[in-house]
């Protein structure tokens, strides 16, 4: 035996035993073709896969399709499963026990949450239970570990029995001498062969289960007091306040202000000390190796490429550590809860929610945090809809703009400014619900039918999950999402710094625009990027962009922040010769440029408007490109989601243009 | 329409209220989906929370606590269990 495999109803405690077993020694991929989640890690030498959660063998959602076929190659490879139970609902996932026994494999069952079990002066017969399944049964505390010892134990001992079977005969066919069984081909039917007939074989298969479940729990081995479930009680005490139509919605509010506020404030420092990291090692570097181009490569490519990868870690870690806490006390649940009839009018459900409350920190980690969708046509919507939504890094570039655009003054108790900011916070999110509706429309993916949510019982948080389920999402994005940023950065830096023009050039043209121009402040720098390759770029794309009101300097802007939006703010530096990036200086050089042409200010209303309204659509993110592929499973939703928004953003900013210049 | 006499649409149960599942008139996977829930003919469901406001019905079987819509709620039938 070198594998098993951790199979188990969702909310069983089942990652819990696999963090408990497996440390961080574990690697999160996707099962091949599909984009469902596939954990695997080692105990010692002993590959342990974390199985989707599934509800039964008769597979129903994408993720249990996967945990379906997982299980049954099972018999071939003859790899032995570990079924973890809820203690809280024995009944119902000795269901799931019976089906995976009817496959015949080698099994140990894992009883879960057995401390809730004695809060609610429940017990279980261990040793009758196992007796009467015929394999292994042990209780565990998947919060203290207790029980984990014996688990390991039976594990590495390779103590897994075959356990007896439930309803395996009723699937006997004997035809041409020959005895077969058909369990395994009725457990195949797709959605499309399900008839009347099937239904009721279905039917019939539960309710033979139930009754052979009841008979196994008879006789004193499961003694449940309803009457004196405090959990269930304490549980359903809190749905009343927490799913109250006015104090639910306000308490939800509330709590999610507060995680908001987490995610901006708790991460300001870490990100500055990253940033100033980088910087540091910039300087370093630049001291150090003597050779000009490749201190230039590290200095001025590689290390702002990683810098711009790392400096999201603190943003995702906060608020995967936040909602992972949300999770495991099962409120998460509650807000899927109270906000579905809202979200239902848009194609969407109260399992939307998060993923777009996040992304108004930042897109990447609210996509990723789409795979609590079960349903793939809404999963994809949220994916498609959600950068719409107004993230942290498009705040420098509204900041600026609308310091460009007004002056600072008072509508009644309003700031004007922060009015207009909140306007293109609102113009985000309504574009957002629409866009998401009509994916929702369009989208060839049928729905699922029956939409169901599961309520756990609140509980304290395991903070073991909390911490390995924020270690191991932060991971996933630096390493994907960043092999993509990290090369683009690389592209950019080479197109920025480099030109078919030669050094004397350079010196020409510096001393034509000194000699031309009243700017005094003009830099080499600034000569530099307009005759790079980036700069000649920005000139081709000129055309495309003067009827937006924009000139070949705010194009490169919009090239390099496709990079990510805050750089438009750092390129606007550069190109205007300011050596501070401080918000000040460049607010007063983007008021004073003037248009040569015309002598009127070059960020007039129009041209602002027009702006703004372009980076409330624009997909101005390889980051967020790189995780949608990566949770998609290609680059075709990507590029089209790019172009789509892109499309949307110039004819909003061409129409703002035309109409108020 | 409902079946006969006595029977309720699952909504109509109120807080605490328990009662047995009589019809369901929903599709086939739609079905698949309840029976794996462990919702059938037969089964005893208790409701849990059920407010005006919300799209949803909070209901509870065997001690596990789900929420369906109530649009599909409307097309299960149960009719109040006496014994509590």
């Amino acid at each position: 035996m070198n594998k098993i495999a951790l199979v188990g109803k969702p909310n069983s405690g089942k990652s819990s035993l696999f963090n408990l077993l497996t440390g961080l020694n574990q690697k999160v991929g996707n099962y091949s073709g599909v984009t469902v989640e596939k954990k695997s890690g080692y105990l010692n030498k002993i590959e342990i896969t974390d199985l989707p959660g599934l509800n039964s063998l008769w597979a129903d959602t994408a993720e249990e399709q996967i945990s379906q076929s997982y299980i049954l190659n099972l018999i071939h490879d003859e790899t032995p499963a570990v079924l973890v139970c809820n203690a809280n609902h024995l009944r119902d996932n000795l269901v799931l026990f019976s089906e995976v026994a009817d496959l015949q494999i080698p099994m140990i069952l894992v009883i879960n949450f057995m401390d809730e079990l004695k809060n609610s002066n429940s017990s279980i017969d261990i040793k009758a239970l196992e007796a009467r399944l015929g394999c292994p049964v042990c209780l565990m505390n998947s919060k203290k570990g207790t029980g984990l010892d014996t688990i390991k134990q039976l594990i590495q001992s390779n103590g897994f029995k075959v356990p007896n079977s439930f309803c395996r005969s009723s699937y006997d066919v004997f035809s041409q001498d020959v005895l077969s069984n058909k369990y395994v081909s009725n457990l195949l039917t797709n959605e499309q062969e399900l008839t009347e007939d099937k239904l009721a074989m279905i039917e019939k298969d539960f309710a033979q289960r139930e009754m052979l479940v009841s008979k196994i729990l008879s006789g004193g081995i499961l003694i449940y007091d309803e009457i004196n479930d405090k959990l269930r009680k304490r549980t359903s005490q809190l749905d009343k306040i927490l799913l109250h139509p006015f104090w639910g919605i306000i308490i939800f509010l509330a709590i999610m202000f507060l995680v908001f506020q987490a995610v901006f404030s708790f991460s300001t420092y870490p990100m500055d000390w990253i940033d100033q990291l980088f910087a540091w090692l910039s300087g370093l570097v630049n001291d150090k190796i003597q050779s000009s181009w490749f201190s230039d490569l590290i200095s001025d490519g590689i290390l702002p490429g990683l810098a711009g990868v790392m400096i999201f870690i603190p943003q995702i870690a906060i608020l995967f550590f936040l909602l992972g806490i949300l999770e495991n006390t099962g409120y998460l649940s509650r807000i899927s809860n109270i906000s579905d009839a809202f979200l239902q009018r848009f194609g969407l459900s109260g399992k939307s929610v998060i993923p777009l409350m996040s992304s108004w920190a930042c897109a990447i980690p609210a996509i990723m945090s789409t795979r609590t969708i079960d349903d793939q046509r809404e999963r994809l919507s949220v994916i498609f809809a959600a950068p719409l939504m107004t993230c942290s890094a498009r705040l420098p570039v509204y900041t600026i703009l609308i310091a460009v655009l007004v002056t600072e003054e008072d509508i009644g108790v309003f700031g004007l400014r922060g009015l207009i900011l909140l306007m293109l916070y609102l113009l985000g999110l309504a574009s957002t619900l629409i866009i998401a509706y009509i994916v929702s429309r369009k989208s060839q993916y049928k729905s699922t039918g029956l939409w169901t949510l599961e309520m756990p019982n609140y509980r304290s948080p395991n903070w073991r999950n909390v911490f390995y389920n924020m270690y191991l999402k932060t991971r996933s994005f630096v390493v994907e999402a960043g092999k993509v940023i990290f090369t683009i950065s690389i592209v950019l830096w080479f197109l920025a710094t480099n030109s078919p023009k030669n050094e004397a050039f350079f010196q020409t043209k510096y001393q034509e625009y000194q000699q031309l121009s009243s700017n005094t402040d003009i830099s080499m720098d600034a000569v530099r990027l307009e005759y790079s390759y980036a700069g000649y770029l920005g000139k081709i794309v000129e055309p495309a962009i003067k009827p937006l009101g924009y000139d070949w300097k705010i194009g490169i802007a919009l090239i390099s922040s496709f990079a990510a939006r805050e750089v438009f703010v750092g390129t606007l530096s550069t190109i205007y010769s300011v050596g501070s990036e401080d918000e000040q200086p460049v607010i007063e050089r983007l008021k004073k440029e003037v248009n040569i042409k015309t002598g009127l200010p070059r960020y007039d209303t129009a041209t602002n408007v027009s702006l703004l309204l372009f980076y409330v659509f624009a997909l101005q993110c390889m980051s967020t490109l790189a995780v949608v592929r990566k949770e998609t499973g290609h680059w075709k939703f990507a590029f089209m989601q790019f172009f789509v928004f892109t499309l949307i953003a110039y004819v909003f900013a061409f129409a703002a243009y035309q109409i108020i210049k | 329409m409902l079946s006969h006499f006595g029977v309720v649409h699952l909504t109509k149960l109120k807080y605490g209220e328990k009662a047995v599942v009589t019809a369901i008139r929903l599709g086939f996977n739609a079905r698949k989906k309840l029976l794996t829930y462990g919702i059938s003919l037969g089964t005893i469901v208790k409701m849990e929370y059920s407010p005006s406001f919300s799209s949803l019905v909070n209901i509870n079987i065997q001690g596990k606590s789900f929420c369906i819509r109530k649009l599909d709620a409307k097309n299960i039938e149960v009719i109040k269990y006496s014994i509590v």
